[in-house]
């Protein structure tokens, strides 16, 4: 089994190559930026394929592991648009990895009785959330941290990459930062092979973005 | 050996992939995004999903159309822009994508430049040098075009593309959009004296284009003669005489420049191209000896069958060009804005 991972977070953007115990992965945050690209990380993966292509040789891959969102609309359609890219060139299947199911592998374990309500960053003040009971998702949407201190109960867990959490803090919440745990290639290819033993392989064409929030434009 | 070229174009509201074989082009599938219609206009956002749906089913079909295996491509271009970032960024990313598994050459691809040369699709030949009007809903450019590689504009527009002029009036005359081949079509049965709009002239610069003006030219008439009741405008003459001012103008401008500098080929390619007025304006001077091309109507609106053209023609002119050839085209970026220097 060997795997390409193309992830188009904003913060942890990479590509990676997983094949047993050969693993390389090409950070985003390697590459310093050339002044003539305005600092989107989404537009530096090509980077990161170019410089893994020359490391490791994606030819025979098996499939092609791809975040599909919640987050940045742009950034997520570049990464998936790669992928596609390449499932056509080498008649690959697609793995779509959900945001929200990534950064909750980031935890070193999950306790089943225990509600945890996962935030990304969206356009703040808002956070895309998800939340999980019995590992599954009962809820999921776009909210401010005030709407969710409202409506979520006092006993659940909130989970994210936070780069400050005091503002949380104020909101009473319990939290668990992922940011120093479980890297994100490791859970990510983590998910990515137990997909792919499973069998859980999408065709390109049908694996679109996960947008969660509808675009708001009023008609005229 | 021949070279298959696989193009893609996405950088506005047409989603689109092409295969060619040399010069001639075995398909081209064009989806166009119709649900823009409801907004009056194109809405980025919106524009970009429509791209990423569809692409995988386009380019496919592209491949089945040509009968010809993707292992066959030995070249892959992408339109590179100018373009909505957002929306360019799909169809860019997809190609490079492509490119890197199939380890094949990638050529980032000029949007505006692939249009000019559009004109002579299927030849692989073009004689040198000519006189280019690029005009559509978001460009208006003259260009003086003296090789694949060089080329040197001759004017631009200070306001509003031409096309966009005439998407403008027609949000004004209450016509649905894109207007502009509903103002062709009332024009051809209006009368162009009915009213005198303005053509511009620009002080010190006879090749540049302004249609902002007779945009506001058109609202006063309106405001003017038909203040309450717009029921009973007479379109057909509104249209015909806005028509023949917007393209007197272009072919005015474009034929001085042909003059001025003693050439004789006259191209003209871009959306509005395919305006009926234009185009029978620009065939009256066939008789003074000017050539003059036009796209065929297909490829007269964004198309990735044109990206596929240039960048074979590009590929073919610059085999050995060690300047060309030491960038890695996989690391480019995609732009939004006119880049070029005048």
């Amino acid at each position: 089994m060997k795997l390409l991972l193309i992830n188009s977070t904003d913060k942890n953007a990479f590509t990676a190559i997983v094949h047993g115990s050969e693993q390389a992965v090409v950070y985003a945050s390697e590459f310093k930026e050339p002044e003539s690209i305005p600092g989107k990380t989404p537009d530096k993966l090509i980077h990161c394929l170019d410089k893994l292509t020359s490391e490791s040789d994606i030819k025979d891959i098996d499939a092609i592991a791809v975040t599909v969102g919640p987050g940045s609309f742009t950034g997520i359609r570049v990464g998936l648009a790669l992928a596609k890219g390449i499932a056509f060139g080498l008649d690959k299947k697609i793995i779509p990895v959900n945001n929200f199911e990534l950064t909750l592998g980031r935890l070193n374990e999950i306790q089943p009785d225990n509600t945890y309500c996962v935030l990304l960053e969206a356009k703040l003040p808002e956070y895309y959330y998800a939340v999980y009971e019995n590992e599954k998702i009962i809820k999921k949407g776009s909210e401010t941290l005030e709407i969710l201190a409202k409506t979520l109960g006092n006993d659940t867990i909130v989970v994210g990459d936070f780069d400050d959490e005091t503002q949380l803090k104020h909101c009473y919440f319990s939290v668990l930062n992922v940011k120093l745990r479980v890297s994100e290639f490791d859970a990510m290819s983590k998910i990515a092979q137990k997909e792919f033993i499973s069998d859980n392989l999408t065709d390109a064409k049908d694996v679109q973005p996960l947008y969660l929030k509808d675009f708001n434009f009023r008609k005229p | 050996m021949s070279t298959i070229t696989f193009a893609i174009e996405s950088s506005c509201d047409e989603t689109s992939a092409a295969v060619l074989r040399n010069g001639a082009v075995i398909s081209n599938i064009v989806s166009s995004q119709y649900f823009h219609k409801e907004y009056g206009g194109i809405v980025p956002e919106l524009a970009s999903r429509a791209h990423i749906q569809v692409i995988d089913e386009i380019v496919t079909r592209a491949f089945k159309d040509a009968g010809i295996d993707k292992d066959e491509v030995s070249l892959m271009a992408a339109s590179q822009g100018p373009g909505l970032i957002g929306s360019l960024l799909v169809g860019y990313n997809y190609a490079k994508g492509f490119a890197l598994s199939r380890d094949i050459p990638f050529m980032g691809i000029d949007h505006i430049e692939s249009h000019l040369f559009s004109c002579f699709i299927g030849q692989e030949e073009i004689n040198f040098p000519f006189i280019a009007l690029v005009v559509s809903g978001g460009h208006t450019i003259l260009f003086l075009v003296e090789s694949y590689l060089s080329y040197k504009i001759l004017g631009n527009t200070h306001d509003d593309a031409a096309g966009e002029a005439f998407d403008k009036v027609a949000k004004m005359l209450g016509l649905e959009y894109p207007g502009g081949p509903l103002i062709d079509k009332l024009a051809s049965t209006g009368n162009p004296q009915f009213h005198k709009f303005p053509k511009s002239i620009i002080k010190g610069s006879p090749y540049d284009f302004s249609f902002s003006g007779i945009k506001t030219s058109v609202l006063y008439f309106l405001k003017n003669n038909y203040p309450v009741d717009k029921t009973n405008l007479p379109l057909n003459d509104i249209a015909a005489s806005f028509q023949s001012a917007v393209t007197g103008s272009l072919i005015d401008k474009t034929i001085r420049a042909a003059k001025d500098h003693n050439i004789k080929t006259i191209a003209v390619s871009g959306g509005v191209s395919a305006n009926s007025g234009l185009r029978n304006g620009f065939l009256k001077y066939e008789k003074e000896g000017y050539s003059i091309y036009f796209p065929e109507k297909i490829y007269s609106t964004d198309n990735a069958a044109m990206i596929g053209y240039n960048a074979y023609l590009k590929f073919k002119a610059s085999v050995g060009n060690a300047a060309i050839n030491n960038v890695n085209p996989l690391l480019s970026s995609a732009y939004a804005r006119f880049k070029y220097q005048q």
